[in-house]
């Protein structure tokens, strides 16, 4: 009986440790690239007055509103491609944009609507 | 899986807007996306170009009477591989194949350890969200009707003699397990956390919750639930429960006809089971066969309570409490009718009720949580502090051999807590990182005190007293 108390003592608090260290290694790595740091750092550089609506399934931005971002250089898919490149972790997208196709651009009354399509497995 | 992302932007070169939209059925390889893509755009340069000079593309036909464009064609050829590919990657889906891993390995786990499996399978469910598996539809239906299962279970494990007898002290445990963190929770978050006030009250809400699903998987792996202690805590976890519905309906919830018809079918339900399950369970035609029509019948008496329960927007947890409740003198030890429970309890935990507690653990999103990690652990610490201003006292009184054990096990929530904080998110009173804090606060709620009361403090039962004489009066030591 002794015996077997000690071998649960011992493996209860391995597998508690295990599981803890799992998620703590995980949640620091998904911590880097948390795209509410990522809204602060668009807020910080950009404006102030940015609106996120987040999605609930994947906790990443479904719609960004509520200001202007500063003027970019270029055409508008170059402009929309640079300010993805910059807060790429607010919308769960890689660094570089690898894999993010434009699909779309069609003219607004308001200017012009870039879509671009990501995909991956 | 694929994302499309709507930019915005205006004449004078700024971005005043983006729509970021996550395609979750777009199960597609790299390969074949590529070839979509090519075939998209073949399609779209087709199609410019057919509009231009449509006698070039006489050409292509599927017969002769009707010509079709290239455009059609690629269309039609991409549509089929797509549904192809679809029809490919349903039929190797892989997330049953990692339920059945979490679910079989959580009870080795649990079964070495020591530990109740309710709380493996919601640290593994929360390891595998971290990992990326998302709960799917079908998940989510088995997990709620996993939640009703364990509450019926709960509810025919109460002795009604005994909760007649005691009811005070289980009213008054279970009202100020309620009403303690209801009301620290929300006056933190409004007064300091500066929430809005039907925020704070959901907080309230959600952070008052007792999981009796929790408390009744602990005590029957325990074998607590036969006893005084067991019976008293599944209870107040009753009351408890009953009151943050209450708390939830009052403040909250507008009723509609469909409300008022959940009501009236849930009280016919449970008188018409109350008085007839003899027909089922006492036919020789019925009783003790392979095919379990006792088992289905139970099943389907949740299954209308499930379903009126969503009509009417309320929860199916309370009348299944009570159906178990009223049907328990049908389960009694002594009854013959007692196998029957003793075999819905085999078909909850070998599958049901595991997907309940993982699906609970696939709803933390650690990146949310860490972004406000200060919050999170003053409300998680709050809660704690609450539940024990509220419980302990009254235990020490009325449960003086399991105390501490009781407070723990009253300060778990699971099933209303995430009822209360998904009602908030939907109805837009909490924003999705409010959400996150407090789904995050309940969960853990559910493994950290439970894991705590298991291993320090759980209750010596009767039979590990031994009486000594200790000059003239009798004294109870414990068995070490």
């Amino acid at each position: 009986m002794i015996e077997k108390a000690k071998f649960q003592n011992i493996s209860s608090v391995f597998i508690i440790s295990f599981c803890v260290i799992v998620i703590f290694c995980l949640s620091s790595v998904n911590g880097q690239d948390l795209p509410v740091s990522f809204l602060a750092k668009l807020k910080a550089e950009d404006n102030p007055n940015w609106r996120v609506v987040w999605d609930k399934e994947t906790g990443l931005a479904k719609r960004l509103f509520g200001s202007r971002s500063k003027v970019f250089q270029g055409k508008p898919e170059d402009a929309a491609r640079e300010f993805l490149s910059l807060y790429h972790g607010l919308f769960g997208l890689s660094p570089d944009l690898k894999n993010l196709q434009i699909t779309e651009s069609v003219k607004t009354p308001f200017g012009e609507r870039v879509t671009l399509r990501q995909y991956y497995n | 899986m694929g994302a499309e992302i709507s930019v915005n932007i205006s004449e004078k070169n700024y971005i005043f807007s983006i729509k970021n939209r996550y395609i979750q059925d777009f199960k597609i390889g790299t390969e074949p996306s590529m070839k979509k893509d090519g075939a998209v755009c073949m399609a779209e340069k087709a199609e410019m170009l057919y509009k231009k000079k449509p006698q070039d593309f006489a050409i292509g036909t599927l017969d002769s009477e009707s010509p079709k464009t290239i455009s059609t064609l690629t269309n039609l050829y991409s549509t089929i591989k797509n549904s192809y590919l679809k029809v490919f990657y349903m039929r190797a889906d892989i997330i049953p194949l990692f339920v059945g891993i979490i679910i079989f390995l959580a009870s080795l786990i649990s079964l070495y350890a020591g530990f109740s499996v309710a709380i493996i399978e919601i640290i593994l469910g929360t390891v595998a969200g971290s990992l990326g598996l998302r709960a799917e539809e079908w998940m989510i239906y088995i997990a709620s009707f996993g939640g009703i299962i364990l509450t019926f279970l709960a509810g025919t494990e109460i002795d009604i003699p005994l909760m007649k007898e005691k009811f005070r002290e289980s009213f008054l445990i279970g009202f100020f397990s309620f009403l303690a963190p209801f009301a620290g929770v929300g006056l933190y978050t409004y007064f300091v956390s500066h929430w809005s006030l039907q925020a704070s009250l959901i907080a309230g809400t959600a952070l008052s919750t007792t999981s009796l699903a929790v408390v009744y998987s602990v005590l029957v792996e325990t074998g607590l639930s036969k006893t005084n202690v067991g019976k008293l805590l599944m209870a107040s976890t009753f009351i408890t429960d009953m009151a943050t519905a209450l708390a939830l309906s009052i403040l909250f919830v507008k009723p509609t006809l469909y409300t008022v018809v959940f009501v009236i079918v849930s009280v016919v339900v449970i008188i018409a089971a109350t008085k007839f399950s003899n027909l089922i369970f006492k036919n020789p035609t019925l009783k003790n066969k392979v095919i379990e029509p006792e088992i289905k019948y139970l099943f389907l008496l949740l299954i209308i309570f499930i379903y009126f329960a969503n009509l009417g927007e309320g929860h199916a947890v309370l009348p299944a409490f009570v159906l178990g409740l009223f049907m328990s003198k049908y389960f009694t030890e002594t009854s013959e009718t007692r196998k029957v429970r003793n075999r819905l309890r085999t078909v909850a935990y070998a599958f049901v009720t595991p997907i309940f507690f993982i699906v609970g653990g696939l709803q933390i999103s650690l990146p949310l949580i860490l972004s406000a990690f200060t919050l999170f652990m003053i409300l998680f610490g709050l809660k704690i502090v609450t539940k024990f201003i509220g419980v302990y006292f009254l235990a020490r009184k009325y449960i003086p051999q399991g105390s501490m054990y009781t407070t723990l096990l009253m300060s778990t929530g699971l099933t209303f807590g995430t009822i209360a904080s998904v009602f908030g998110l939907h109805s837009g009173f909490i924003n999705q990182v409010q959400y996150s804090l407090l789904i995050g606060v309940v969960i853990a709620s559910a493994i950290i005190p439970t894991f705590i009361a298991q291993k320090w403090f759980m209750p010596a039962e009767e039979e590990d007293y031994l009486e000594v004489e200790n000059g003239n009066r009798k004294e109870k030591q414990t068995i070490q």
